[in-house]
């Protein structure tokens, strides 16, 4: 029986939590190729200047805090003792996690904060700011291995413990941040008044999520066939997602929205165009489908976990499968019956 | 183990009753609530059943994978054990136990397991087949955990096949053969 302890809330905190770092680590990557958003300066207070667009690209951070609320959403009685969950570093992903993902949400928006509220003053000190971008790249990298390799670290469930199972993750939260900010470059596209800044930007980003995507399908055929080689609980786990209870989210959640539909699209605009089209629909549909699926990827291998049989379990079918009489234990010389 | 005493289970015995998970969850939560026991017995696809319990094994994966340190090792009794004063209910040592002992108690919101009850063991004493047994931990122990190994060599040998020679923590050699 598939386990129901992990489920649609701590599939929300590592999908939210993965993505924003993946956000996070191609915006910054991004940024270090020139890639950028001209600014859009708001001046509330005097003669103080707001630089908007920036929200729309280091977003990453503050989605990673709306995924940690999630897990606090997840936890029993003691939710409030959740700051306790450092206290195990030595041994528990998730006290890691814990430490990796909190720091990376405080620096993140912290850089965010400044990048919106104080432009001018990061233009002038292009150095710390590189330094600060290096910082906070290597704790959202930090974040989304730690997303990728939380389920594997939990030995007995075939179905987490594939050795494929960390780079798929890796994959997905990189993906997604990239839909994720082709999304905030079409809301760029509503707002600024000169938009042009954002078509580098969307077409470097469509190039990479088509290599990604092709990368993911790759991962995901591995994966599914190291399942149906593997053990029973594995086989289980393969059989209710090919063809079982959830074999609807695998099939059109997974692979339509965030396999096919992207690349689908993908191949389109960049070999045909969609001049026709609104600016970005493509982009944004492909982003849209990558995001439901790589949810669906998430929730889904949660789902289909089945715990391999405990050892006494293991010995009662065996007893099962290979004594003539029933409940005739193996003969062991030395053994006392009681 | 509590005063050297260990929870031994034969499933051979077991008739799936489930007079020990209601004693549990009795002592342990003063109502009838199966899903709360400390105890839980799993019926096979065999039909048989199988009561498991906590091992309380040398190095638990349980005390390893928890964030809080709510679930640790006794120094005294070696007894692992969930505090649920620092239990945040995460739910990782349900994930982590190789036995799929640990579970999450819904009502509580706390991970639970069994802690041998402070050596008042009620599902030894209500379980009239005995398939429950509260014992020293003595060679007996051995010889049922040693049955749990012959398993995994039985699977590469045929049935009626000599298993060879094993060798028990106190450095008696144990011959073993498949009926």
């Amino acid at each position: 029986m598939p386990q129901r302890v992990w489920h649609l809330a701590v599939a929300g905190y590592l999908y939210l939590a993965a993505m924003g770092a993946g956000a996070f680590i191609v915006a910054v990557v991004l940024d270090w190729f020139g890639l950028r958003l001209a600014a859009i300066y708001v001046s509330p207070i005097g003669g103080w200047e707001w630089d908007w667009s920036e929200a729309l690209v280091l977003w990453g951070p503050l989605l990673a805090a709306v995924g940690a609320s999630f897990l606090l959403l997840h936890l029993g009685r003691n939710w409030f003792l959740f700051p306790t969950a450092w206290r195990n570093l030595r041994s528990s992903w998730l006290a890691r996690g814990f430490v990796i993902l909190s720091t990376f949400i405080v620096v993140g928006m912290m850089l965010a904060v400044a990048a919106v509220f104080l432009p001018h003053w990061l233009n002038r000190l292009p150095v710390l700011w590189r330094v600060a971008q290096a910082a906070g790249l290597v704790l959202a990298v930090g974040t989304a291995v730690y997303t990728s390799v939380l389920l594997t670290s939990k030995k007995y469930f075939p179905a987490w413990t594939e050795p494929v199972v960390p780079f798929l993750f890796l994959a997905f939260s990189l993906s997604t941040g990239v839909g994720g900010l082709v999304v905030g470059a079409a809301a760029y596209r509503a707002l600024a008044a000169d938009p042009s800044s954002a078509d580098a930007i969307v077409s470097a980003l469509e190039t990479a999520m088509l290599a990604l995507v092709v990368v993911e399908a790759a991962l995901l055929v591995l994966y599914v066939r190291h399942l149906r080689g593997g053990k029973p609980e594995a086989q289980l786990s393969a059989t209710m997602l090919l063809s079982g209870s959830w074999s609807p989210a695998f099939w059109a959640g997974i692979v339509g929205g965030a396999l096919v539909l992207p690349l689908v699209l993908g191949v389109f605009d960049l070999a045909v165009g969609s001049d026709l089209l609104p600016a970005y629909l493509l982009p944004v549909a492909a982003a849209v489908g990558l995001l439901v699926g790589g949810f669906l990827l998430r929730l889904g291998i949660l789902a289909v976990g089945v715990r391999e049989a405990p050892p006494l379990y293991k010995l009662s079918r065996w007893r099962a499968e290979h004594s003539a009489e029933p409940n005739t234990p193996p003969r062991l010389a030395g053994r006392q019956e009681q | 183990m509590v005063d050297g005493k260990v929870l031994i289970v034969d499933e051979r015995k077991c008739t799936g009753c489930l007079l020990c998970v209601i004693a549990c969850s009795v002592v342990h939560t003063g109502d009838i609530d199966l899903e709360r026991a400390h105890i839980q017995v799993w019926r096979t696809d065999e039909d048989r059943y199988v009561p498991l319990t906590c091992h309380h094994c040398e190095t638990p994966s349980c005390v390893r994978a928890c964030p809080t340190k709510a679930c640790h090792q006794d120094e005294a009794t070696q007894r692992v054990l969930i505090d649920a004063t620092k239990c945040i209910g995460c739910g990782t040592c349900v994930v982590a136990c190789p036995f799929g002992h640990a579970h999450y108690d819904e009502v509580a919101g706390v991970s639970v397991k069994c802690d041998y009850c402070d050596g008042r063991v009620e599902c030894v004493r209500v379980c009239e087949p005995k398939a429950i047994s509260y014992v020293h931990s003595d060679d007996n122990y051995w010889v049922t955990r040693r049955e749990v190994g012959l398993v995994k060599m039985a699977e590469r040998l045929q049935p009626g096949g000599v298993l060879g020679v094993a060798v028990v923590p106190d450095g008696r050699p144990l011959e073993g053969e498949l009926g």
